[in-house]
């Protein structure tokens, strides 16, 4: 593999840490990094020798982000603006919340259990007895079969909506709350 | 005997934003030589996975900024200045740091003659 391969590799690899540690400017300072890295090889050292110096990329991403993140948070002060617009996230979030979740949450629940019950009668009467008391005079337990799987279907499109809005919930809330918590970076 | 490295590390990492400053007051500079220069004052050698973050924070903080200069080996470099705030903190810190050491050389006198 070349240097500028394993350079490029490197500088990937500590980009992502960067990004999972939440840093900011994570393009930015690879882009300082790889400014050092030339500097280095410019005063005479191998590649090899600058990435060992530098340590491994996910080290490197800790090390700026220890420095960085947790300086930032120091700094960090709740203003009145702040929470403010905390305060107009919870509010907006709780009411269309009290909508939206018990709506998809019994969506979910009737779709789902009318699929699951259709289908296990069906196959039930299908296979193995008769049951004439969930019969009506339309729907034979092939039919009743074959609307149990778009009924479970969107029962499964519901639960899966319910889900996503909650972890985008979630995720406002802890973008948020960001300044109330120290970072905790994991090593 | 005792370990002292991160006793050592945790002096080290309090002292370093000093002499980076300290070391960019008489000239520009770039990351590399800014390591190199630390690891010629012993105890305070500093590799780069530590001076280059905080270089960065301190180009956040406002205290250097970078400048574009060409370089004689290659491509424009990018070199590091101190700012008029990067001064005034330095002048802030050094008058700190002379204060702590004057009150440890004290301590320390004080308990051999005791």
């Amino acid at each position: 593999m070349s240097s500028d391969a394993n350079q490029e590799i490197y500088l990937a690899k500590f980009s992502k840490e960067l990004r999972r540690l939440n840093v900011q400017d994570a393009s930015g300072i690879a882009g300082d990094v790889r400014g050092h890295i030339g500097e280095a090889i410019a005063d005479g050292r191998s590649l090899v020798e600058t990435l060992s110096a530098l340590g491994p990329p996910s080290a490197l991403a800790r090390a700026y982000a220890i420095e960085l993140v947790v300086a930032d948070a120091a700094k960090t002060r709740w203003s009145l603006s702040s929470l403010i617009r905390l305060a107009m996230l919870l509010l907006g979030a709780s009411i269309v919340s009290l909508t939206l979740v018990p709506l998809l949450l019994v969506l979910a629940f009737t779709f789902l259990l009318t699929g699951a019950v259709s289908f296990a009668f069906a196959v039930v009467e299908l296979l193995i007895v008769d049951l004439p008391f969930i019969q009506n005079e339309h729907f034979s337990p092939l039919e009743a079969l074959g609307a149990s799987i778009p009924i479970f279907a969107a029962g499964c499109l519901f639960a899966w909506l319910l889900w996503r809005y909650l972890r985008y919930i979630a995720a406002s809330l802890r973008r948020a709350c960001a300044p109330l918590r120290r970072p905790s970076i994991q090593t | 005997m005792a370990d002292n490295s991160e006793w050592m590390a945790q002096w080290r990492r309090g002292a370093l934003e000093l002499c980076v400053l300290r070391i960019l007051k008489d000239k520009v500079s770039y990351g590399y030589e800014i390591v190199a220069v630390l690891s010629r004052l012993g105890p305070l050698a500093a590799g780069e996975n530590t001076v280059y973050p905080l270089l960065r924070r301190l180009r956040n903080e406002k205290l250097l900024e970078a400048i574009m200069i060409d370089s004689p080996k290659g491509p424009p470099r990018q070199y590091l200045r101190i700012t008029d705030a990067g001064l005034a903190q330095l002048k802030a810190r050094q008058h700190e740091w002379n204060e702590l050491r004057e009150s440890v050389s004290r301590c320390l006198e004080l308990g051999s003659k005791a």
